[in-house]
């Protein structure tokens, strides 16, 4: 199957960006699911960090990030960000973690201080997270949801058939669409998003009923592209999607009430995500913000 | 500079390298076909209005 190109520079703000990585200490998941990316974020001095360690509890076959028994947490973590955001000058942060189902709730309070610790050190900082389902609890939701992030990401990942062959077992769609819902309704202020990775071997009729949920769970933001196997070791690429292809669906998304499409195949959750952050609040704004079913394509 | 001097296939994608410095590749050092770990030179780069060579290396 023929791969994609990237043009990529690595110019001198990448190699600072990398340097100061490295210094701080801080887990990227740029580096950690070897995003295609890298070069063109941290060459502009954007980066997302991974809490919560290297290493993830969950087998998801399409991932990348480091699979088994992680470390405990380091109580310093949600200080070392806030410095690191400091120190990069960072005014919009994408955070984002390995999933801990070893933890009693699944790291929520850790990501909650994290994000308190975040906005304490850096005023008027925009903060994004792409938080776990955490096992669908509630009080685990609540406390992330109310410790003051401005998005909350989390991803459906495939249609509801792929889901089963293509997450782990212990990760569910109706439970993904459910941790949205619960967001949105703890707090409608709140801006929603998820991702699809397309490539597994889905149908657009799939697709099509995938991002129809996702509304239905009233998530502002949604995000397409195609899935690029890390190595032999994950699921194979079952179809490349031209452009023409995600031109096709952005329309089919922007028709079903998305307030902001991201459709690109080298598109990741946290791609641009400062960009889509602004337009969208812009475009909510307009077409009445937390109301729901209100965000209509202007 | 810009022009692009390499292209290193991953398993994700192929990236084309493109070239920090106006300059001439004066060396070859990785060679075609073979692999390359992290952070290792690829070549070298006379650069234009600088005395001294730089090595363009991979991620």
């Amino acid at each position: 199957m023929e791969k994609i190109r990237i043009r990529v520079s690595v110019g001198s703000r990448y190699r600072e960006l990398a340097r100061l990585v490295s210094r701080l200490g801080i887990a990227t998941v740029c580096e950690g699911a070897l995003c295609p990316n890298i070069f063109e974020c941290w060459g502009s001095g954007v980066a997302t960090f991974m809490i919560m360690g290297d290493t993830c509890t969950r087998g998801c076959r399409f991932c990348y990030v480091r699979k088994g028994s992680p470390q405990p947490l380091d109580p310093m973590e949600p200080v070392k960000v806030a410095e690191a955001v400091r120190t990069l000058g960072l005014d919009y942060v994408t955070i984002t973690s390995v999933d801990r189902d070893d933890l009693p709730d699944g790291g929520a309070s850790h990501f909650a201080e994290t994000i308190r610790s975040i906005k304490r050190v850096n005023p008027g900082v925009r903060v994004e997270v792409l938080i776990p389902d955490f096992g669908g609890d509630y009080d685990a939701i609540r406390l992330v949801v109310e410790s003051g992030p401005d998005v909350v990401a989390h991803n459906i990942e495939t249609v509801r058939r792929l889901t089963p062959l293509a997450r782990d077992w212990r990760a569910g769609y109706d439970q993904s669409l459910e941790v949205l819902r619960t967001a949105k309704k703890i707090n409608p202020g709140i801006i929603t998003k998820s991702s699809i990775l397309l490539g597994l071997g889905e149908t657009l009729d799939e697709v099509i009923d995938a991002m129809r949920d996702l509304r239905g769970a009233g998530v502002d933001i949604i995000v397409l592209s195609q899935y690029l196997r890390p190595s032999p070791k994950q699921l194979p690429v079952a179809k490349v999607y031209t452009m023409e292809d995600f031109r096709e669906l952005e329309k089919i998304a922007y028709s079903l009430g998305f307030a902001y499409v991201v459709a690109h195949p080298l598109a990741r959750t946290s791609y641009r995500a400062r960009e889509a952050y602004i337009e969208t609040c812009r475009r909510l704004r307009i077409y009445g913000e937390g109301l729901e079913g209100s965000a209509r394509r202007p | 500079m810009g022009e692009a001097v390499a292209e290193i296939e991953i398993e994700k994608a192929i990236l084309v390298i493109e070239s920090p410095f106006d300059g001439v590749v004066r060396e070859v050092i990785a060679k075609p076909g073979s692999s390359v770990e992290p952070g290792s030179e690829l070549m070298r780069v006379e650069v234009f209005g600088e005395d001294q060579d730089k090595g363009v290396g991979g991620q």
